[in-house]
């Protein structure tokens, strides 16, 4: 898992409805509705959602934007990120895109 | 990560809005959002809390959209009209839409095969909404909901539907004051639609508020204005119902309607309260405030079930 993060983009996925009213988020994966429930996040996980995006970042890029959007004394270390991030791309939340071994550049990636 | 079962009403809705529209998708079932939020947003109804979802079906797409409504955990809500007491008194009822309840919802889908008021025939409405649809972004989700005028015409509908309630009044007052404000292509619009799906009669308050008239279309039906205006008169469903299904009802059976208008089975009466734990404290309680309720609406109920006619008159 970790070894994957380590060139691993992530995003939201296309198929995913949510309300966030500051304090909170619910998400709810459209992609296949009848196995889907709405999920709760409150606190750094909210902070750790708000910091993706529709565009691809990496762990690392979330982990420090969730930093700053959220209590400064509170400390994720990016592994706790990168499990995070997993738990929400099993649910079908989060899309995860592998950046090619042989290509540096962000805008040429494999979408898994 | 908790999979909630605390979702609030406000979350909830918008939510909801977003799975309807998804299984409406993947069940090739047309749909439009009415009411609530998208008319809010569209500027068709005053900034308030919504506490359900409102979508029209498209007629014939009932039973698909159901069993994918179903298939999430989303099961109907009988009414109080659901089973056989209220057969004289349904076509005074408005029934419209079925509702669906889930346990881990706080709130309801109301999915409408009609909606009262438009006197032409389902189809012929919903093409007529359908052809100038339009869509909002709901919980980041794109919806597909009526326009400005088909919300104006659904939002004063259902006002005027109780038009003593306060929401009600706030509601005609303020598409009032659209239409006021509004140019001639809003207030023309609304009369075209209100002719295209013969709603010309029925939303005849709200065009007097503004000084309009719109003509009588092809639509135009005095029998179901009838059983609107005294719907509309009266509206104290359910008691209502029940005092003008009692007058319809021939004397011999009345004993036994209004045993069965009393003691409401229990399953009927908790399907309306989401979240009421059903123990005999709750059900009796709830008995409580329906006779209560009852007794406030009855002088409204026998005026109304005094205008309705007697079956063969």
């Amino acid at each position: 898992m970790n070894s994957r993060s380590d060139d691993a983009l992530w995003t939201r996925s296309v198929d995913v409805a949510f309300v966030d009213d500051g304090a909170r988020v619910v998400l709810l994966s459209l992609e296949t509705p009848q196995a889907s429930r709405p999920l709760l996040l409150s606190g750094s996980a909210a902070a750790i959602w708000r910091s993706l995006d529709n565009e691809p970042r990496s762990s690392e890029t979330i982990a420090a934007l969730a930093q700053a959007g959220f209590a400064p004394t509170h400390t994720n270390t990016s592994q706790d990120v990168e499990v995070f991030l997993e738990a929400l791309h099993i649910r079908r939340l989060i899309r995860h895109q592998a950046i090619s071994s042989s290509v540096n550049d962000e805008t040429e990636i494999d979408v898994i | 990560m908790p999979e909630t079962t605390e979702l609030r009403v406000s979350e909830a809705v918008p939510l909801a809005h977003a799975l309807v529209a998804r299984l409406a998708d993947l069940a090739d079932v047309r749909v439009l959002f009415v009411k609530g939020p998208t008319a809010v947003a569209l500027g068709a109804r005053p900034s308030r809390p919504s506490s359900d979802v409102d979508a029209l079906c498209e007629p014939g797409g009932m039973e698909r959209l159901g069993a994918a409504l179903e298939s999430c955990g989303w099961r109907r809500r009988l009414p109080e009209s659901a089973g056989k007491a209220l057969k004289h008194a349904s076509i005074y009822l408005f029934d419209h839409s079925v509702h669906y309840i889930h346990d881990e919802w706080p709130c309801d889908l109301d999915v409408h095969y009609n909606f009262p008021g438009f006197l032409a025939p389902d189809s012929v409405v919903f093409e007529a909404l359908w052809a100038r649809r339009t869509a909002i972004e709901i919980a980041h989700t794109r919806v597909v909901c009526a326009d400005l005028l088909g919300q104006t015409a659904v939002v004063g509908l259902h006002a005027l539907r109780d038009p003593r309630r306060t929401e009600s009044q706030a509601d005609i007052a303020f598409l009032a004051g659209n239409l006021r404000g509004g140019d001639d292509t809003y207030r023309g619009g609304l009369t075209e639609l209100a002719v295209e799906t013969g709603c010309s009669d029925t939303l005849l308050p709200l065009f007097e508020e503004v000084g309009e008239r719109p003509v009588a279309g092809p639509w135009a039906d005095p029998e179901k204005l009838r059983r609107w205006t005294v719907q509309t008169r009266e509206a104290g469903i359910p008691t209502t119902a029940w005092l003008i299904e009692l007058r319809l009802t021939p004397w011999w059976r009345r004993p036994g309607l209004v045993w069965r208008g009393l003691a409401l089975p229990r399953e009927e009466l908790l399907s309306g309260h989401i979240g009421v734990k059903p123990t005999w404290q709750n059900v009796f309680r709830l008995h409580l405030q329906r006779w209560l309720r009852g007794a406030r609406n009855l002088p409204r109920g026998v005026r109304a079930a005094h205008r309705t006619r007697r079956r063969g008159s």
